[in-house]
């Protein structure tokens, strides 16, 4: 049933892409961050939804078939951001031989960095950038919503375990995708006209909160916890704020299952823990692989190729332990340790500085809001939701392999493109500055 | 079944957002005024 459903949205997807790039590159993002074929058992499981739309929308811009097309932006995000994909690529490239894991990792890793990439040439207006976020939160929250709501029929006995074959795969990752799209939900929330459609995102933010709550994720919880303190902190209405965390707490404390305290309880005896450990053990190879080979590291997933495990796991560094004989290959399981590993401490570096230049960036937009002649709050708003979010990533990131999600790269772009909008306002109230005392400066003589 | 309502509910809202924006592109090219309808945004909130 849900195979027909989905073939009739295609057949109704594919004309109106066809006929509008932007539709064709909202429909990229839905695909990419819901994965469809996922949630479908029959004939349309097989069906390559990202690769179609993705093309569609590349091939209607090569084309010169995008109505309101933007131009690439040059400034230091992305020239950062090319850089960062440059480097990936030639990590890839030159990347060790026996690391299997690589053509597969480097696929993914261009599909989403052509979202980012492609962005400035879609997002080029107000309305097209709030079309994107909903999409986002419908393609990404429609996994957060789906697990909320089993949590709730289960009366809190549902385990999330994550979303096999995607980005999100496990409990942890899905926990810190769906504490990332809360700001975006609040936002959208804001900002949306329609009452149904305001209380249909916060119901969405409520949900993903269960979600994170149901996967028993310590760094989910992590990433939430930070999440409403930098809220709180960054928020200008203070009272508000403390008043809106203190209620989503309450809802937390209230509605979380034992089993969940339980968990939650091991943080503070994490070097006991055997999964704690395997993580660490994980670091301690991936800063053994960016050691040897600073500059491109070992490439994508180094650590999860037995052969390069084994070679790093004795050599002493800083991280003083020793790793059991049975613990063997794993995940790197920080998204820092994970780009080091892959891409060395040059890699890393850019990495981080692309993350960095959000927060720049965020700073600028909020400059450029006080010296435009119109109001642009939502700018400022959507500036401070997307940093939130990366603040929840940055956060919860720190114990999860999710150094290339699409999402960061993307919100990151959208920062950029919010900024260079703000600019193009500025250098017109300059315009029409000088062409009123131009005028009156006529009308005197 | 909840599954497969929410899912389907959830395609729909992507396909109705599509057609909106589809529907504005083509008003605004022959000059007439656009909206996304139930998706539509509001202008800045009060702080």
């Amino acid at each position: 049933m849900r195979d027909l459903v989905m073939f009739g949205m295609v057949l109704a997807w594919l004309p109106m892409a066809f006929m509008n790039g932007f539709v064709a590159f909202l429909l990229w993002i839905y695909t990419t961050l819901m994965s469809p074929q996922l949630y479908l058992y029959g004939f349309m499981s097989g069906f390559r939804y990202v690769f179609v739309f993705a093309g569609l929308a590349l091939g209607l811009l090569l084309l010169g078939r995008v109505q309101d097309r933007g131009a690439f932006i040059k400034d230091k995000t992305m020239v950062l951001l090319l850089l960062f994909i440059a480097h990936a690529v030639t990590s890839a490239a030159i990347a060790w031989s026996s690391n299997p894991l690589v053509p597969f990792r480097l696929e993914v890793f261009i599909k989403g960095m052509a979202l980012a990439l492609a962005a400035p040439y879609f997002l080029t207006s107000r309305e097209r950038i709030h079309v994107a976020l909903i999409v986002i939160v419908a393609g990404l929250g429609i996994h957060g919503v789906l697990d909320g709501a089993k949590v709730i029929a289960s009366g809190g006995g549902h385990n999330v375990r994550g979303i096999p074959g995607a980005s999100l795969g496990d409990n942890n990752l899905l926990a810190l995708g769906m504490v990332m799209l809360l700001p975006l939900w609040l936002y959208l929330a804001k900002y949306s006209a329609n009452r149904w459609v305001k209380w249909g995102c916060l119901g969405g933010f409520a949900l993903c909160v269960l979600a994170v709550l149901g996967s028993n994720s310590r760094g989910g919880f992590l990433a939430l916890s930070i999440l409403g303190l930098w809220y709180w902190l960054t928020s200008p209405r203070k009272l508000v704020s403390a008043i809106f965390v203190a209620i989503v707490a309450t809802g937390v404390v209230h509605f979380a299952p034992d089993r969940w305290f339980d968990r939650i309880a091991t943080i503070k005896e994490a070097g006991d823990d055997q999964s704690f450990m395997g993580r660490v053990a994980a670091w301690k190879v991936s800063v053994n692989i960016a050691n040897d080979h600073p500059l491109f590291g070992g490439g994508f997933e180094a650590s999860q190729v037995g052969a390069i495990w084994d070679q790093y796991k004795n050599t002493p560094n800083f991280i003083d332990i020793e790793i059991p004989s049975d613990i063997s290959y794993k995940a790197a399981h920080s998204n820092y340790f994970q780009v080091m590993g892959d891409l060395g401490y040059l890699g890393l570096f850019l990495y981080l500085s692309l993350l960095a230049s959000a927060y720049v960036t965020r700073w600028q937009i909020n400059d450029l809001v006080k010296r435009t002649s119109s109001s642009n709050t939502w700018a400022s708003d959507l500036s401070t939701a997307i940093t939130l979010s990366l603040v929840a990533y940055m956060a919860g990131g720190a114990g999860v392999s999710l150094g290339y999600f699409e999402l960061v790269y993307l919100q990151i772009v959208m920062l950029t493109i919010v900024r260079q909008m703000l600019l193009r306002q500025v250098e017109q109230d300059k315009d029409v500055l000088i062409q009123a005392s131009n005028r009156a400066g006529a009308q005197r003589a | 079944m909840a599954e497969a309502l929410i899912f389907l509910l959830n395609v729909l809202v992507v396909t109705y957002l599509c057609w909106r924006v589809l529907r504005a592109d083509k008003a605004r090219r022959s000059g007439k005024s656009a909206s996304l309808g139930y998706l539509a945004y509001k202008d800045d909130a009060k702080r």
